[in-house]
């Protein structure tokens, strides 16, 4: 890179809405500079531990508590964190952040190129008609600027793109999108299906739409049906930034990717309204850079985005970047998330071959229908139903003693458990919210970002319904032994956060606009997490990623009209 | 990026394939792109996964330590904890892993178990009859059913819960768990004893159970 190396646009990050950024903008002719705080790694070639076989990894699957609790005591609770992915994820002593006392905020990060569409759990959903209406209809938050029919064209754009396996279900809570063929059912999904359908008519067992390639697209899979997805996959066969959307950028010729690059903050030139530049340290040398474009994209994360803003400070904007409505940081969210099992005591003589990287989902049933009986609760949650023989770490746990009778009894596969997690909307509520720490700067002298979030009255008698449903589904399966959570999850915890700069029509109550253009400064979009005015209850990804592609398209048409 | 794979032309079968050849293949379906996991995967060196940094098992106990892993997995018409190399393998988690507080745990176990054979027998655990070591070690295990506070008899409170007060479970907990890791993941019970199945290629959710030896390894 030359030092004075001019763009057209700047993305700030490389995880998945920063990649699809990356796409839309250079395969419409700019030319991009991606900027990625994290380490620099290939596609393949640095997936490191992607086929590392059990007993060449260091404790053979097992946990490293004392190194864990000393450097990643957030990071090593997600499903995803283990020996064979450590060295993607964020070192939380190196990185600190501050959560309100006895509000704790889980915030997990990656700390690589790609960020955690490397590490995401792939399950891939469209928002419907009543997600966008649920501001208006019962007061929570504010309206949204668009409606489900304005993102429609761009679902199907970006599905195209990432690779979704799926059923065409024809469900009207769960729109249908351009799939790839569906994952098959196991024996007890069939059960649970068949089961739950009979015992409950107002609900669905679908299998769970996944971003895993099914059948070859682009180049990248099919699956192999290994279930590691997270350590990386040689085969492409799950989307992420570094599988599909940076090689497609990179394929234009006019991307460029600077990694170990932590955006301080971005400058503003009050004269003509616009940013006139990207302030950078280099992670590595502590040099501090500066870089220039048309425009700018800023997809660093929820919480990453956020704190950019609001350490962005000057005259015009001493409260933060874009914020002349002081809500910058305000109406944060996650999605809260409950756990059931039993488990199921028949299918002893099946054993599947093969690993199915996704589960079955059952789509949101809660306060669908008018007139349907009123709940306690407004909005709704839907559930992945995860059907498994646990082997010999799970088996072994009933098997008392030692020798030989427990030997054999940890060398055959464990009865079927059927797992169900909940994921349930959260309101936006003002009170919760991302600000600086003026007191804490990081490693590179940036306040750290400071967590105030608790849970609402709405989403704890959800979550009580999540736990009485999920039982009674199983019930009527017929599993045994049931188990299920009691506490409140901890927010940040689904890894699902969301708004702080959300998107209205109205500056005085939003931070950006209905193309995801900072109110009063055109050439600065936001298209990451940040900018949801609410959070529906189905994974975010997709939404974030039709969100950045539809204002990618809007910000180049207007750059060549010279409006921007 | 690669070509398409071929994948409906290719024997995925992989009954009675070795690691080596099914990682041979997974490197000929890349398109013979090399990644630093297939070379990983595919080096010579079988070595263990952790070389311990210290020498953390004074006297007897290395030796006591070893004999009670294949008393808690013994060679039967398969394998047994000594096959399976598996006192080094905790000997690598409890040097190298292992905080000083739970080494401490450990190591005091052995002594314990070697003191209890005293107790009983007059004799020091390594000149105990088969019959005696199991004894023991059974009243170890009798020991953790009366245990209270943090730990459990659960053997995987400690290495793979994510709850730091699990750290501190009693010294069988912490063998056993050892132990059921280092067998179930070495290379001759994921290859031998279990069918090793690292590329499936797709997905047969009513297999039957009969057709699997024993259970799957990945």
């Amino acid at each position: 890179m030359h030092a004075n190396e001019q763009f057209d646009a700047i993305v700030i990050g490389s995880g998945i809405t920063g990649g699809m950024a990356a796409k839309e903008l250079t395969e419409r002719g700019l030319k991009v500079l991606v900027l990625e705080r994290g380490r620099y790694i290939e596609h393949r070639k640095d997936y490191l531990h992607e086929m590392t076989p059990p007993w060449k990894i260091p404790g053979g699957g097992a946990r490293n508590k004392a190194l864990y609790a000393r450097d990643y005591p957030v990071q090593s609770g997600s499903y995803a964190f283990d020996e064979y992915t450590r060295h993607y994820w964020n070192n939380d002593r190196e990185n600190p952040y501050q959560q309100d006392e006895g509000k704790p905020f889980s915030w997990k990060r990656a700390s690589v190129l790609g960020g955690k569409s490397i590490l995401w759990g792939r399950q891939s959903y469209r928002w419907n008609e009543l997600d966008f209406e649920a501001n208006q209809r019962d007061g929570h938050g504010s309206d949204w600027p668009i409606r489900y029919r304005d993102l429609v064209p761009w679902y199907s754009h970006i599905e195209r793109i990432v690779g979704i396996s799926g059923n065409r279900d024809g469900l009207e809570i769960l729109p249908d999108g351009e799939f790839l063929p569906p994952m098959p059912f196991n024996a007890v999904d069939d059960v649970f299906k068949e089961k739950v359908e009979a015992s409950f008519p107002d609900r669905k067992v679908i299998i769970a739409r996944t971003a895993n390639a099914s059948v070859a697209i682009d180049g990248r899979g099919p699956c192999q049906y290994r279930s590691i997805c997270q350590r990386g996959c040689s085969f492409g066969a799950y989307f992420s930034s570094l599988s599909s959307t940076l090689p497609a950028a990179k394929k234009t010729g006019r991307l460029t990717v600077r990694a170990d690059s932590v955006v301080e903050g971005l400058d503003y030139d009050p004269k003509h309204q616009r940013i006139s530049g990207v302030r950078v340290i280099d992670a590595k040398t502590g040099q501090r850079l500066r870089f220039t474009s048309k425009i700018v994209f800023l997809c660093a994360s929820t919480a990453g985005s956020l704190q950019i803003l609001l350490n962005s400070r000057s005259e015009r904007y001493p409260n933060g970047l874009a914020n002349d409505s002081g809500i910058l940081g305000h109406y944060l969210m996650d999605h809260s998330s409950q756990m059931v099992f039993g488990i199921f005591p028949g299918m002893q003589d099946i054993n599947p071959y093969g690993r199915r990287p996704t589960s079955l989902y059952v789509p949101r049933f809660r306060n669908v229908r008018e007139g349907a009986e009123p709940l306690d609760f407004v909005r709704g949650y839907g559930y992945q139903v995860m059907s498994l023989r646990p082997a010999w770490q799970s088996a072994a746990l009933s098997h008392p003693g030692f020798g030989a009778a427990y030997k054999s009894s940890i060398l055959k596969p464990g009865p079927w458990m059927v797992v169900m997690g909940a994921f349930g909307e959260c309101l936006p509520y003002k009170e919760n919210r991302v600000l600086l720490d003026e007191k804490n700067p990081d490693r590179f002298g940036i306040p750290q970002v400071r967590f105030s979030m608790t849970w609402g009255e709405n989403e704890r008698r959800m979550a009580e319904d999540m736990r009485t449903q999920g039982r009674a589904m199983l019930k009527a399966m017929g599993t045994v032994g049931m188990f299920n959570s009691t506490a409140m999850s901890t927010p940040g915890d689904a890894i699902h956060e969301m708004g702080g700069a959300r998107m209205g029509s109205d500056p005085g109550s939003s931070v950006t606009n209905v193309h995801n253009q900072a109110h009063g400064i055109p050439n600065l979009f936001v298209t990451d997490g940040s900018v949801m005015a609410s959070s529906s209850c189905v994974n975010p990804s997709m939404t974030f990623l039709a969100l950045t592609a539809r204002a990618a398209d809007y910000a180049v048409t207007r750059l060549k009209a010279g409006t921007i | 990026m690669a070509e398409l794979f071929p994948f409906s032309q290719v024997p995925f079968l992989s009954q009675g394939l070795s690691r080596r050849d099914a990682m041979a293949m997974g490197l000929k379906l890349l398109g013979g792109v090399v990644s630093a996991s297939v070379l990983n995967a595919l080096a010579a060196d079988d070595a263990q996964s952790m070389i311990p940094t210290r020498d953390v098992f004074p006297g007897e106990t290395r030796e006591i330590m070893a004999a009670l892993t294949e008393i808690v997995i013994p060679r039967t018409d398969t394998p047994g904890a000594l096959d399976a190399g598996v006192p080094a393998f905790v000997e690598g988690i409890v040097a190298n892993w292992y905080s000083d507080e739970e080494r401490s745990i450990f190591i005091d176990g052995l002594g314990e178990i070697d003191a209890l054979c005293g107790d009983r027998h007059g004799k020091k655990f390594l000149q105990c009859s088969e019959a005696e070591r199991v004894a023991a070690l059974s009243e170890m295990e009798h020991k953790v059913g009366h245990h209270r506070g943090p730990a459990s008899t659960n053997p995987f409170d400690n290495l793979m819960s994510a709850d730091p007060n699990k750290m501190l479970t009693p010294f069988f907990s912490k063998l056993k768990e050892l132990v059921t890791f280092g067998y179930c993941s070495s290379e001759v019970v994921s290859t031998q004893v279990f069918q090793y199945l690292p590329l499936p290629g797709h997905y047969d959710g009513h297999y039957p159970a009969s057709k699997v030896r024993n259970n799957w390894s990945y």
